[in-house]
């Protein structure tokens, strides 16, 4: 007979301690939830319109769709732990080669249709696909093979081993197969929301999905993302009470609108600011004259009078989240204008000229480069800054014709080596070195790429952190942390790790 | 008549082609790249090949011209290089909501312009005449998009009258979209009532040292029929002249009006369609400003004989 081992009178305290926790804290969410109010119109202002309702396409424009459309296969919580999503469960092989998948039961597209494993599979062969597969192209790379065994289950075959698989799952916004010729004017999904209409330029407007999954969300009855050239006339509108809540507050406007409205700052690092260099055209083909650019540049000048403290320095992408995230390196790189003098003289470059190539729709990034024009021309380095505009930045961007231009890159939270999705850390068609990346860094990323151990992992990690250092192709500078403003009537409101609008549990309290 | 308005719409043909070759070279010699702009960030050249493939934009300049000609002789304006969708409905959706936005500006413009041209005509030394000169200059002088900008900081943000962006159709709410009308229309309308009032002004001058004023003043009529009947009437065709031109200028103005207000019209539409070398879609959108300018200067034309019954056209 097994015996029965009777609780003792601490193990008693203890549980009856968490037990009325626990018991308080599912009251007090119950209370809230009883409080929420249903129905109502939310009113988003957005900078920038939808480029297309594929959720392959994870551009800054589109994020907004891709958990209010859409839901991802799973989700992360903000120390980037995995939760279900549209998985319910998973289990990752021993081997990392692998990837099984429990679809949640009883989902349903917005069209009615159920979701089956084999819609999965499609949406990982649309990824796949180089004419449509967009941002997750390069994400599914190292998938050989997606299969469904059954109605409710997913297998994902790797090529090599997966360190990053919770990455690609997270990524994953999945639609339905039969809506994907029909992206660019509207989208079918499983999201909280499903789509209404779109007027380009103008406004998007979803409703409530009735079939939704969630427990009883989503609260609003419909969403209108309006769309706003300009994120002046997007602030103003939000003070006047057109928009209920604004997303990509411009850093200036934060402190003064504190006082009328719940701020919300997104995480830090989930994208950062940095400076672009073009390491095969003069002057900066030369590695000094790319190291003098990392003395160069006044990062806590930037956070405080460009990024108005909605920031921190850094001088790696990589946030604080990220497994690659190294404090101790700041120390090295300081503000140091003689020290860039001296690497600039050592480069053979001193007294030299170069243009700034940089874009108006993001205004922190002319402020960037006016910061490290004035402070190199205190040491005699003349900085050209040319403004143009953003299809014309993009095409000299990616056609690797400038010398340095200040941007942003993403996905510097999560696996370390998922920096490589950013254009300028691409280890191929890269448009700074073309296919002759620096051998250093291809070796870490490889590296780093091939293991699931942790200790090689760390090593990995080092390597590829003093590759970027080294190389210098790429100056980072600070964290790009989003600013959320809300009317006080809405409550509820929440973000992803990548700072995507999560509105399922938005109400509105008026 | 008939056969002058015929004659005139024959002209617009080679107006028409004329304003699209333009229209088509400029674009063109604008650098950038609508496959840039729809992929976006992060994309690798050969993604960017394939995408001007699919738009047609490999192929020569010509050849994209003479097939675009084709369809637009049927009608058919293309599709939007970024969403897909038929400039034919675009422009549908954008008409009515910029045609608001142009009706309520020539009401405010008219509203301020005739009683102002007329006071200062009438009573030319007077302190009237003197603020109407002043306001004239003042709304002439101030750009656009300053006076805009100013009306949403007092009338949006500080005293929070107004909203200070956004759309209601007349048909569907006629009191909120007069609440959303009036900033955006004060604001492209203010140039061009000074405009007006001036004209209105200088026309009226000249007309009330006329004989037959005086003769009609002789017989004894008051100063309103004189004014309103024998003096302004006449006064009114160069007037005419100058509404039918000062359409340009709202086309102008309403770009950068809409853009301050948010107004989801043409303007907007044109400018985001520039900024993302959306070729079909600006090609499109000025093709039919040019139509719509030449009609409505042709309308002015017919308007003369209405106003003045010795024109004959022919």
């Amino acid at each position: 007979m097994t015996p029965i081992h009777a609780p003792s009178r601490r193990r008693f305290l203890q549980g009856l301690a968490a037990g009325t926790i626990a018991g308080t804290a599912f009251l007090a969410a119950a209370r809230r939830a009883a409080a929420k109010k249903r129905g109502g119109t939310l009113t988003v202002g957005m900078p920038n319109d939808f480029d297309t309702f594929d959720p392959h396409k994870l551009s800054f424009a589109n994020f907004t769709l891709q958990q209010n459309l859409y839901d991802t296969l799973t989700r992360y919580n903000a120390s980037l732990k995995p939760l279900p999503g549209l998985a319910e469960r998973w289990a990752v092989a021993p081997d990392g080669q692998s990837v099984t998948l429990t679809l949640r039961k009883g989902v349903k597209f917005h069209s009615g249709k159920d979701l089956m494993a084999a819609d999965v599979v499609k949406n990982f062969e649309k990824a796949a696909d180089k004419e449509r597969g967009w941002n997750m192209l390069p994400a599914v790379a190292n998938v050989a093979e997606v299969t469904a065994p059954d109605a409710g289950t997913v297998v994902i075959k790797f090529k090599k081993v997966s360190p990053e698989v919770f990455d690609l799952l997270q990524a994953m916004g999945i639609m339905e197969p039969a809506a994907m010729d029909s992206l660019k004017n509207r989208g079918v999904g499983t999201g909280p929301f499903k789509f209404v209409e779109w007027v380009p330029g103008d406004h998007t407007t979803l409703e409530r999905n009735p079939a939704y999954w969630g427990q009883g969300t989503p609260w609003a009855d419909r969403v209108i993302f309006k769309v706003f050239g300009d994120s002046d006339a997007m602030v103003a509108a939000l003070q006047s009470g057109i928009c209920d809540l604004v997303i990509a507050v411009p850093p200036k406007d934060t402190a003064r609108l504190a006082r009328e409205f719940n701020m919300v700052r997104g995480t830090p690092g989930a994208l950062t600011y940095e400076i672009r260099v073009n390491g095969t055209r003069p002057p900066f083909d030369k590695k000094e004259a790319r190291h003098a650019l990392h003395f160069a540049i006044d990062r806590q000048g930037v956070v405080n009078n460009v990024l108005f403290g909605v920031s921190e320095p850094t001088v790696l992408p990589f946030s604080r989240n990220s497994p690659a995230y190294d404090r101790s390196v700041a120390a090295k790189y300081p503000f140091d204008l003689k020290r860039a003098k001296e690497l600039l003289e050592k480069a053979g470059v001193a007294g030299g000229k170069a243009e700034c190539l940089t874009l108006p729709q993001f205004p922190e990034l002319p402020a960037i480069s006016q910061v490290l024009k004035a402070d190199l021309a205190k040491i005699g380095f003349t900085l050209d800054i040319a403004v143009v505009d953003s299809t014309l930045y993009y095409k000299r961007l990616f056609g690797g014709d400038f010398q340095i231009c200040p941007s942003f890159s993403g996905n510097t939270q999560k696996y370390p080596t998922r920096v490589a999705l950013n254009s300028i850390y691409r280890p191929a068609n890269n448009p700074v070195w073309g296919n002759e990346v620096p051998k250093a860094y291809l070796d870490a990323l490889n590296e780093a790429n091939g293991t699931i151990d942790a200790a090689k992992q760390k090593a990995a990690f080092a390597k590829f952190n003093a590759a970027i250092l080294d190389e210098a192709w790429v100056i980072s500078i600070a964290y790009r942390q989003s600013v959320f403003a809300l009317a006080k009537h809405v409550d509820g409101f929440a973000y992803t790790v990548d700072d995507m609008a999560v509105l399922e549990n938005v109400s509105i309290e008026k | 008549m008939a056969r002058y308005v015929l004659f005139r719409l024959i002209q617009l043909l080679p107006v028409l082609l004329l304003a699209s070759v333009g229209v088509w070279l400029m674009i063109y010699l604008i650098p950038g790249d609508p496959a840039v702009a729809l992929l976006g960030p992060d994309v690798t050249p050969e993604q960017i090949q394939r995408t001007r493939a699919r738009m047609g934009l490999d192929r020569p300049l010509p050849v994209q011209y003479a097939l675009w000609l084709g369809r637009v002789v049927q009608g058919d304006l293309g599709v939007s290089y970024l969403n897909g969708l038929p400039v034919t409905t675009m422009l549908a959706q954008r008409i009515p909501v910029t045609l608001q936005l142009t009706v309520a500006s020539f009401v405010v413009a008219l509203a301020i312009a005739a009683p102002f041209g007329i006071a200062s005509a009438v009573r030319p030394r007077s302190w009237i005449a003197r603020g109407v000169t002043g306001y004239n200059a003042l709304a002439m002088a101030v750009p656009t998009f300053w006076l805009g900008i100013l009306l949403v900081l007092c009338f949006g943000l500080w005293l929070r009258w107004l909203p200070t962006s956004g759309f209601v159709p007349f048909w569907q709410e006629p009191g909120r979209a007069l609440r959303f009308l009036i900033l955006p229309a004060f604001t492209l309308g203010a140039y061009v009532s000074a405009v007006l009032a001036r004209f209105t002004r200088a026309a009226l001058l000249e007309t009330l040292y006329q004989d037959y004023v005086r003769t009609a003043r002789a017989k004894g009529l008051g100063e309103r029929p004189v004014i309103g009947v024998h003096a302004l009437r006449n006064a009114l065709i160069p007037v005419v002249t100058v509404v039918g031109l000062q359409f340009g200028a709202f086309m102008g103005g309403a770009v950068i009006t809409e853009a301050i207000f948010d107004y989801p019209g043409l303007g907007r539409m044109l400018l985001q369609a520039i900024l993302t070398r959306d070729y079909t879609v600006v090609q499109g959108t000025i093709l039919f400003v040019v139509l719509a300018f030449v009609v409505i200067n042709l309308l002015t034309d017919l308007a003369y004989a209405l106003l003045d019954p010795r024109i004959r056209y022919s």
